[in-house]
């Protein structure tokens, strides 16, 4: 079933096809934006996101290939990094679509700006299939990197300084105990990739030292995809950004990040190893301080940082199993907050264009000059929620039963709890738009990209919910897969 | 010989514990000294003697690249911004804050942590006679083998950060 494969080049180059046209794609963003008019300049928007459709279309096949090493066990091709490639990508399309018509991007530096977000996505996609502490780390300073521009584009904006700052600083830190986490794990096993780390577990057992290393390397994780308690980057650094590389910080690097994660322990953690408490504590802890801190704001793109947060500790909480089925439903949780979290931040971007304000206060009326794109909103917002019939729901039904499953009853009553403390603030959204003094009097009118994007994540969020079946066969496979090809 | 009753390896042991040494004192005094730029000298100390323990260990590319990298680049970088910045090279800096007792115990339970499993995991380090032409002409094999692609994908990193500092400093567009 699996290809062992001391594979040549070539071979290792046609099984990386999706990168090397990101590739190509960053290059001729580079080539393009010398030779563009400035006037004209928007049209690289719309290249990129076009390329990256392409791209997604060449990747689509890689969540049925088989499993295999590439580049001396540099890369693992198989369906799980494919299905994340898709994620990644469907998420920069997205992206790209909103930075048209994002105000404070026109512009302005659409050149670079365009060619960074096609680096960073391909930084992402090398992400999700690292097999290699050093590919790991390269890849993931690769995308902290570039995100620490993205988030500091608007250089005249105090706020999206302020929050490059912090996000660098703790990120540099994290990237630092994140290597120093990863040495004790070489010097415990002698190699740096996965097969030959798996290989000296299954002959000499799990040392303490290499416990300790993996848990300093979960440390460094925990930043990246805002774990609490280490997560105060992630509100400063969202609400500060622009608000399209908010909505792919928050979906496609954290999908980078789960999916390094959940690769990491099932490949290098023995199950006998017993530190899912502590993985079960700390995703009972990010759930709870996310959606506790997020009944408070009252700055749209700061109330979905802590939703986001707080979407991440259900995301842990179905890792938590460590079955097959925990890591389908980590799948199918990463698909539904995709579309989800993309919709509501299209609308932000459709109010923010008009208003100039993230303020959910600043919602109010917005039922009565536009009733359609207010029901379409309050979808996403039940769907965060997680409230039927949309993805939301199926995916926090199977990480609560992963989490049941494997015999974790608390962390799913917890689970439970924060979902009716959730409703309260996104409940919150909703009623300023039904019920407050009105406060809009124009009607707004997104653009057709905007509205692309949440007729997609509309069609998407109802769909994963309505016809799951075949949804939950291919996760099914793709989680069977990873399983049965790092089985300790 | 006078000296023939010191054999090698106990002199190469001596240094490291000197340079061991050197670089946690130096280390220790960057995060307490409250001047910026003796901080930052400390820095140079401290990269300085890992470069040298790189050395003792046979490591000698590694030496050279950090004394390049940080104490050519790095440390010349920090350096120029402390100097141009004058009101921050003046002043003197509190680097504590009241919350460094909780810290100061979370650090000794981590060292005690760390060291406890260190020791008893038995390390061996690897043994390995160098190849002729020492550990350079190594890690050039590698780098076009077994790493070929790490090694690529560093290029890359290189022109987004190149992009990145374009962006941060540019001027807008027209």
């Amino acid at each position: 079933m699996f290809r062992t494969l001391p594979l040549n080049i070539s071979q290792g180059l046609a099984a990386l096809t999706p990168e090397l046209l990101v590739l190509g794609l960053a290059f001729l963003i580079i080539a393009a934006d010398l030779l563009m008019p400035p006037r004209r300049k928007k049209r690289l928007l719309d290249l990129a996101a076009f390329g990256l459709l392409v791209c997604f279309i060449f990747t689509l096949p890689g969540i049925f290939q088989p499993a295999g090493y590439i580049f001396n066990n540099m890369l693992v091709v198989d369906p799980f990094s494919g299905f994340f490639k898709l994620i990644i990508l469907a998420s920069a399309v997205f992206m790209l679509l909103m930075s048209r018509d994002y105000k404070p991007l026109e512009n302005n530096k659409t050149g670079e700006y365009t060619a960074l977000v096609v680096l960073v996505t391909l930084g992402m996609m090398l992400m999700a299939g690292a097999s290699d502490l050093l590919m790991l780390f390269l890849s993931i300073e690769f995308v902290s990197l570039i995100f620490f521009v993205l988030v500091g584009f608007l250089r005249h904006d105090v706020k999206s300084s302020e929050g490059a700052v912090k996000y660098f600083l703790l990120g540099a830190f994290s990237s630092a105990v994140f290597v120093y986490g990863a040495s004790f794990l070489v010097g415990a096993a002698g190699a740096s990739n996965f097969a030959s780390i798996q290989r000296h577990l299954n002959e000499y057992g799990v040392s303490p030292l290499f416990i300790v290393g993996l848990l300093i390397m979960l440390v460094g994780f925990g930043f990246k995809i805002a774990l609490v308690p280490f997560h105060m980057w992630a509100p400063d650094a969202y609400e500060g950004a622009p608000t399209p590389v908010t909505a792919f910080l928050s979906v496609a690097s954290k999908a980078a990040g789960v999916a390094v994660l959940v690769r990491t322990f099932i490949s290098l953690l023995p199950e006998n190893a017993n530190v899912n408490l502590i993985l079960a504590i700390l995703a009972a802890l990010t759930m709870t301080v996310g959606n506790l801190v997020a009944l408070t704001q009252n700055n749209v793109k700061r109330l979905l940082a802590y939703s986001g947060i707080a979407h991440v500790g259900y995301i842990m909480t179905g890792f938590i199993a460590y079955g097959v089925f925990g890591i389908q439903s980590v799948l199918i949780y990463t698909l539904a907050y995709l579309f989800t979290n993309m919709g509501a931040f299209a609308f932000a971007i459709a109010i923010y264009n008009k208003t100039g304000s993230d303020d959910i206060r600043d919602y109010a009326g917005l039922s009565l000059v536009n009733p359609l794109l207010s029901f379409v909103f309050f979808i996403f917002l039940i769907s965060l929620a997680g409230i039927p019939p949309t993805a939301g729901f199926l995916g926090k039904l199977l990480v609560l039963g992963a989490a049941l499953d494997s015999g974790y009853a608390w962390l799913a009553v917890i689970g439970v709890l924060n979902s009716v403390v959730a409703l309260y603030f996104y409940a919150r959204i909703a009623y300023y738009m039904y019920f407050a003094e009105p406060r809009l009097r124009e009607e707004l009118k997104p653009s057709g990209a905007l509205k692309l994007i949440m007729a997609v994540s509309l069609f998407f969020v109802l769909f994963i919910c309505l016809f799951p079946e075949k949804i939950i066969n291919i996760t099914g496979q793709v989680a069977g897969i990873l399983r049965a090809f790092n089985g300790l | 010989m006078i000296f023939s009753f010191i054999n090698g390896q106990l002199i190469t042991y001596g240094f490291f514990l000197l340079f061991a040494v050197a670089a946690i004192a130096s280390a220790l005094l960057v995060v307490t000294v409250k001047s910026v730029m003796h901080g930052a000298l400390f820095l140079a100390a401290f990269l300085l003697s890992v470069a040298a323990m790189f050395f003792i260990f046979d490591a000698d590319f590694l030496g050279i690249v950090q004394i390049l990298l940080y104490i050519g680049g790095v440390i010349v970088l920090i350096l120029f911004a402390v100097m141009l910045t004058s009101r921050v090279s003046s002043r003197l800096i509190q680097q504590t804050n009241e919350q460094k007792f909780p810290a100061l115990l979370v650090c000794s339970f981590l060292f005690c942590l760390l060291a406890y499993v260190l020791l008893t995991s038995g390390l061996k380090g690897f043994e390995r006679p160098l190849a002729e032409g020492g550990i350079t002409k190594d890690i050039g094999r590698l780098l076009m083998t077994i790493y070929v692609l790490p090694f690529e994908v560093a290029s890359l990193v290189l022109l987004g950060a190149l992009i990145g500092a374009m962006v941060l400093v540019g001027k807008k567009d027209e």
